[in-house]
């Protein structure tokens, strides 16, 4: 066997690989440098559904998965699912489901199925769900604990980060024609920051929601239904200051959201109205104790 | 004159112009081309350009054939990308109906498809058992091009004339950061999805007897043989050996994409090159057997290779690789020096002649990119890495890298090495899944799929094992051009460090050979 003593193509042997290594480093490098932000709440565009993300002191936490009537997992796949991945996430925390209507669940069923859940939180009065209880099958398949939510239990993520659930009452129970009136209302606090979730709210369930929050402290509000007419309550809506009001709704949707008279309102009182029809997604961050809010449109 | 005079004299004017023909240039009008659609793209193409732009890039390719100067075609192929890219984004916009708007369509169907990557496939197949096809048709008001019919209660064949009344289903679009907007239908070249009222499907005349018919009678019969194997196994054939992922489940994708292997689901070199493999191999055994002209087995061969894609579908990557099988089989069959440089970017100008659009698809993208990578880094890789097989790999893999972060936001540091394996062993399913397709006449199909089936189970759960080792692969953000333009350049740099380190051992064992010193005895 031969080996060289005076090799001269080493030096370029040696760029070449310095050269590989870089390259590979530019792609991999703001993997392993994210700039990670105390905390992080992306209002997704998913069309006509809700879909919100939740990151922060480390925990992630995916409230909805959107839905298309069509097609259940369409955007969870295409947008839900990679846009998770751009951010490095290959853990949820927590996942809630606000109801098991198709706007909210159906992408739930791709994200359960491909990304490593720790725990699904439901609440468990919609009887006659069969979505549910196939989102439910589907968790138990994928060795995701289930919980049952109700009002007044309180998820602490962190010291600093918490997610307590305002409505539904316990017990009650809801059919498929008022699944709305049994959503989720999700209260997340973050420091001095409060959120507050309130998927399809509707009707006397408003008011009993918040009953004992203090509603003037609410930074960011999503409006429920979508913004719906339907929903329209000046007087609920008075109760609150926000910085910002979220709606999540898909271009030109059929069922009129959000309400003229939903938009009015705010305007009037000179908030701004963050609509994923118009602005795209939405970015809301809370860095060093300040607010910002960021839109892809 | 006599016939095999002819053709000698065919071969040498072919040869002559094949070698004439720069790669350099090629590159340059490809790059141009492509410079074109996507300049086009990004300026938000304006209709009243594609007359001015049509009559300026016949002047010029006129002036350039005049003066023998093909440095001109370089702004004749930006010109024409621009303006091909106005052409398609002309027939797409011009489309009357708005959505929940009723509409009267006739045409013939273009493409069936069973895909899982196509969601419009997805999402038919989710709504009580539809079906989704593309149809190349004309509206009531004399519109001409392409619509996706989703929804459908029946399956056409391609080259079906149908009569379709349904209403303009609404197209989603999104925007979210760091993902590109939604916008699979343009990106396709269709106009607009239609769903149809019940009883709204009329056939007005049937597909007659075709290759493209036996193609799919034989995708079928391997299909219903294949319904007795477990799911898993079914999905996993289809996928290696028919590049439908339809069965896959988006657990076994997300797996596959993190490890880097989800190219094998994509019918492209690997299994054009078997098929070329088998049938050089039989033609070289009866050839002289039955005394045929030594171009009959590359003809014969050719007739293979169309055939099976016609089974397989009409996927980017699969035409880039039956093009290329082709320009090579062409070669060999005319005795002329075959360079797949010059196939590779032939291919490209074909496809996207065809569909402008798929410049912006990551299975055009990746395809060509892995095909560059393998045909223009992988011989110098082997400076660094002796295994030819894992030179292979890493060129395909180094090449797709940035393609992969941007559209999937996954980078796959495990694929180098899981590639190679899988791809060999994936080899016998495909083989397998061949013979099931000739056996399928027979109907006897069922046996080589048991085998098949089994090898395609076992890859997987090894892929498995793999995904679940930690640091395999990584999530992140999307590349930004700038950073992608980096990586390349630095890729660039790589190989011509490498193909000098070559030419230096060249140039060393030449003189080593002829009584030079530089070596030593090792003891």
């Amino acid at each position: 066997m031969y080996v060289k003593t005076n090799d001269k193509s080493i030096p370029y042997k040696v760029i070449a690989a310095v050269c590989l290594i870089i390259a590979a480093g530019l792609l991999l490098l703001p993997a392993w440098i994210r700039n990670d932000r105390d905390f992080e709440l992306t209002m997704l565009d998913i069309g006509q559904g809700d879909c919100f993300l939740i990151r922060a002191d480390g925990h992630s936490i995916l409230i909805d998965g959107g839905g298309q009537p069509a097609d259940a997992t369409e955007m969870a796949e295409n947008v839900v699912l990679p846009y998770m991945r751009t951010l490095g996430i290959d853990e949820l925390d927590i996942v809630f489901n606000t109801h098991p209507d198709n706007d909210h669940i159906g992408g739930l069923f791709a994200v359960i199925d491909e990304m490593p859940t720790k725990e699904l939180c439901v609440y468990s009065g919609y009887a006659d769900s069969e979505k549910q209880q196939k989102l439910l099958r589907l968790a138990e398949e994928r060795a995701v604990s289930v919980s049952s939510a109700a009002a007044g239990q309180v998820f602490a993520l962190s010291d600093d980060f918490t997610v307590t659930v305002l409505s539904p009452q316990a017990g009650e129970h809801y059919t498929e024609d008022s699944y709305n009136e049994g959503s989720l209302v999700l209260h997340i606090k973050y420091r001095e920051l409060d959120v507050l979730l309130t998927g399809d709210l509707n009707g006397a369930e408003m008011m009993t929601a918040t009953d004992g929050l203090d509603c003037a402290d609410i930074d960011v509000l999503q409006m429920p239904h979508h913004g719906s007419s339907n929903n329209y309550n000046a007087e609920w809506y008075d109760n609150f200051a926000p910085q910002a009001v979220l709606v999540s709704v898909g271009r030109d949707n059929k069922y009129g959201h959000p309400g003229s008279d939903v938009i009015d309102y705010w305007q009037d009182r000179g908030i701004r109205i963050y609509r994923t029809d118009q602005d795209g997604a939405c970015r809301i961050i809370y860095n060093d104790d300040t607010l910002s809010i960021h839109t892809v449109l | 004159m006599k016939v095999s005079s002819i053709i000698s004299r065919c071969k040498k004017r072919i040869a002559v112009i094949i070698e004439d023909i720069e790669l350099f240039l090629l590159y340059a009008l490809l790059t141009a081309f492509i410079a074109g659609i996507v300049v086009a793209s990004i300026c938000g193409f304006d209709t009243a350009y594609i007359r001015p732009l049509l009559i300026s890039a016949g002047v010029f390719t006129v002036i350039c054939l005049l003066l023998r100067w093909p440095g001109w075609l370089v702004p004749v192929a930006m010109i024409l990308g621009f303006g091909w890219y106005g052409v398609t984004a002309l027939l797409m916009d011009s489309f009357a109906g708005q959505p929940d708007e009723a509409v009267f369509l006739e045409g013939f169907v273009v493409e069936v498809s069973e895909r899982a990557e196509n969601y419009f496939s997805q999402l038919a197949e989710q709504e009580a058992s539809g079906y989704s096809f593309v149809m190349q048709c004309e509206d009531a008001n004399g519109w001409q091009g392409r619509v996706m019919v989703v929804s459908s209660p029946v399956q056409p064949k391609v080259g079906d004339r149908l009569r379709v009344a349904g209403i303009v289903y609404k197209f989603t679009e999104t925007y979210n950061f760091d993902l590109l907007p939604n916008n699979y239908l343009r990106n396709n070249n269709i106009a607009a999805a239609v769903r149809p009222v019940p009883d709204g499907i009329t056939f007005i005349h049937l597909a007659g007897a075709s290759p493209y018919a036996l193609a799919q009678t034989v995708r079928e019969r391997v299909f219903a043989d294949m319904a007795a194997l477990p799911d898993i196994q079914q999905a996993l054939i289809r996928g290696m050996a028919f590049g439908d992922t339809g069965m896959l489940t988006g657990r076994q994708s997300s797996i596959l994409q993190q490890t880097g292997i989800m190219h094998v689901f994509a019918v492209s070199g690997l299994h054009i090159g078997y098929i070329v493999l088998i049938g050089t191999a039989v033609m070289e055994f009866w050839r002289p057997k039955l005394r045929l002209p030594l171009w009959t087995g590359p003809l014969i061969t050719a007739g293979l290779v169309v055939f099976f894609a016609l089974v397989v579908g009409a996927s980017p990557s699969v035409r880039r690789a039956t093009v290329m099988a082709l320009a090579a089989l062409f070669c060999r069959g005319m005795g002329v020096r075959h360079r797949a440089g010059y196939a590779l970017i032939i291919a490209a100008f074909i496809l996207l002649l065809m569909e402008p659009l798929w410049i912006f698809q990551p299975g055009f993208l990746l395809s060509f990119a892995a095909a560059a990578g393998i045909v223009m880094g992988s011989f110098y890789l082997r400076q660094l890495i002796p295994s030819r097989v894992l030179a292979i790999s890493l060129a395909a893999q180094l090449m797709t890298m940035p393609i992969l972060a941007y559209f999937f936001s996954t980078v796959s540091l495990i694929g180098v090495l899981l590639s190679p394996l899988v791809v060999v062993a994936v080899g016998f399913v495909v083989i397998l899944a061949l013979l099931a397709m000739l056996l399928s006449f027979f109907g006897l199909a069922y046996i080589p799929l048991v085998g098949a089936g089994l090898l395609a189970e076992l890859i997987y759960k090894v892929t498995e094992i793999f995904a679940a080792l930690p640091n395999m692969f990584t999530y992140t953000v999307r590349p930004s051009v700038v950073v992608m333009v980096l990586y390349y350049v630095l890729l660039w740099i790589a190989y011509r460090c490498l193909k000098k380190a070559e030419l230096i051992t060249f140039a060393e064992e030449m003189r080593d050979y002829y009584g030079g010193s530089g070596y030593v005895r090792k003891n």
